[in-house]
């Protein structure tokens, strides 16, 4: 017997097995030191599969049973390729369903690649845009932000950085504030302010004017933010 | 006895191929069993695998009559059961998430698991070797993983397997061979994580 074979019968099911091979699975064990080494080493895996499924729930339908978690994602693993060649006749669609789901498979996962490349090259070309025009820094940036008229800095450096949830505020301007290249448009020009009052509002020729001119209310942080944004963009 | 139990696989199929469809049903019986105890483990569900099963069956039903009968009926059988759980589970991400069913929900399940396991005891030990076992199985590669639950849900001898999963005969043993491994390492590790934080309980309580 060599190891191959008692490889073979370990992971068959239990050992021993009973039956007349065992006294020769032994002996190999006790003269292969490797195949010794192994055996122990795949005990409690064995072993636990062994009491996993259980002979008495061996043909019983439904016979496996185990409570697992809903969240668990199954390999994405697939073997397609494996049942067409065993096909001898052309497939027909009436034939085989198997084959008609991998074409629509196939035809999705095309669809859904030219889909995301398409988005993704949308979305790069957008941020590039967003990037150059308005000057708003990648997300996850924590530091303070720059003072805006610092001229003294490189404009790299004047960039404040904001969190994701600053980001995703500033995300939310209209798309008419990053049409337009900052500083180039006179009626786009506004004066920096470190803050926002809300006396000051109404001389806003950007999104702040439109929200709050007609409030007397301080503007909320989240509009200060934005406010500072277009005072930011839109230097004087 | 029925003749159609102690026919082989080959000439089942071949039956069916020429009409007599009622040997379909000896086919169903000898393989449903081991291949919803695969689809079950590799999906996590077993309303799912039964889904998945059924569309196996009727899949290879409909494609029997383009089999090639110089391949074996089993290895053909586990390939579908491996397309079927891949393509269920892509329509599974395209369709709303639905919640799983509570153990309660499975009245028939859980009588046959009582009655199959006996004692309540034995019953849950069983239950915790088999959550423990899934545990394990979702931190190997997902061949090896498929490899196992064919070798030890399925039985499928080496060569079925390789058969199955499109490799060489050497690969689908190593498959096995470093997927239990692989598992007796974790179950090591989880033993000595076990050991060491009984010694800190007791250091507590001396």
């Amino acid at each position: 017997m060599n190891c191959d074979q008692v490889f073979d019968i370990l992971t068959r099911g239990p050992f021993p097995t009973g039956t007349a091979c065992d006294t020769a699975v032994e002996a190999h064990l006790s003269e292969c030191p490797e195949c010794h080494r192994l055996a122990e080493a795949l005990r409690p895996a064995l072993e636990l599969f062994q009491e996993a499924v259980g002979p008495e729930e061996s043909r019983d339908l439904p016979g496996y049973w185990c409570a697992v978690a809903t969240d668990r994602k199954p390999p994405l693993v697939s073997y397609a390729e494996n049942v067409e060649p065993r096909i001898s006749l052309p497939l027909t669609p009436e034939h085989d369903s198997t084959a008609r789901n991998w074409s629509a498979l196939a035809a999705w996962r095309l669809a859904a690649a030219l889909a995301l490349g398409v988005t993704l090259g949308s979305l790069l070309n957008s941020r590039g845009t967003f990037d150059r025009f308005s000057g708003i820094p990648p997300i996850g940036g924590a530091a303070a932000p720059a003072a805006p008229n610092d001229d003294s800095q490189p404009k790299s450096e004047r960039q404040p950085r904001f969190t994701a949830t600053e980001h995703q505020i500033l995300a939310a301007l209209p798309a008419a504030c990053f049409g337009h290249q900052p500083g180039n448009a006179q009626r786009y020009t506004v004066r920096s302010r470190p803050v926002l009052a809300s006396a000051d509002l109404g001389n806003l020729n950007c999104c702040s004017e439109c929200h709050n001119s007609n409030s007397d209310k301080v503007p909320s942080e989240a509009t200060t933010m934005v406010a500072q944004r277009c005072q930011f963009c839109h230097k004087e | 006895m029925d003749e159609r139990t102690t026919q082989s696989d080959a000439v089942l199929i071949e039956r069916v191929r020429a009409g007599e469809t009622d040997c379909f049903t000896e086919l169903v019986r000898r393989y449903q069993s081991a291949l919803t105890r695969v689809a079950r483990s590799r999906l996590g569900r077993a309303d799912w695998a039964e889904d998945v099963v059924q569309e196996t069956f009727l899949s290879a039903f409909k494609s029997c009559s383009s089999y090639d009968p110089r391949f074996q009926f089993r290895t053909w059988l586990w390939t579908i059961l491996f397309n079927q759980c891949h393509s269920h589970y892509q329509r599974r991400l395209r369709s709303v998430p639905i919640e799983r069913w509570p153990e309660e929900c499975e009245p028939a399940a859980e009588a046959n698991h009582e009655q199959a396991s006996g004692s309540p005891l034995k019953q849950l030990l069983a239950k915790e070797r088999t959550e423990q076992l899934e545990d394990l199985l979702l931190q190997l590669s997902a061949v090896q993983a498929d490899a196992l639950r064919l070798r030890f849900f399925g039985n499928l001898k080496f060569h079925e397997i390789a058969e199955t999963m499109q490799c060489s005969l050497n690969t689908a043993k190593c498959r096995v061979r470093w997927g239990l491994m692989r598992m007796a390492e974790l179950l090591r590790n989880a033993g000595a994580a076990d050991s060491a934080r009984r010694d800190l309980d007791q250091e507590r309580e001396a």
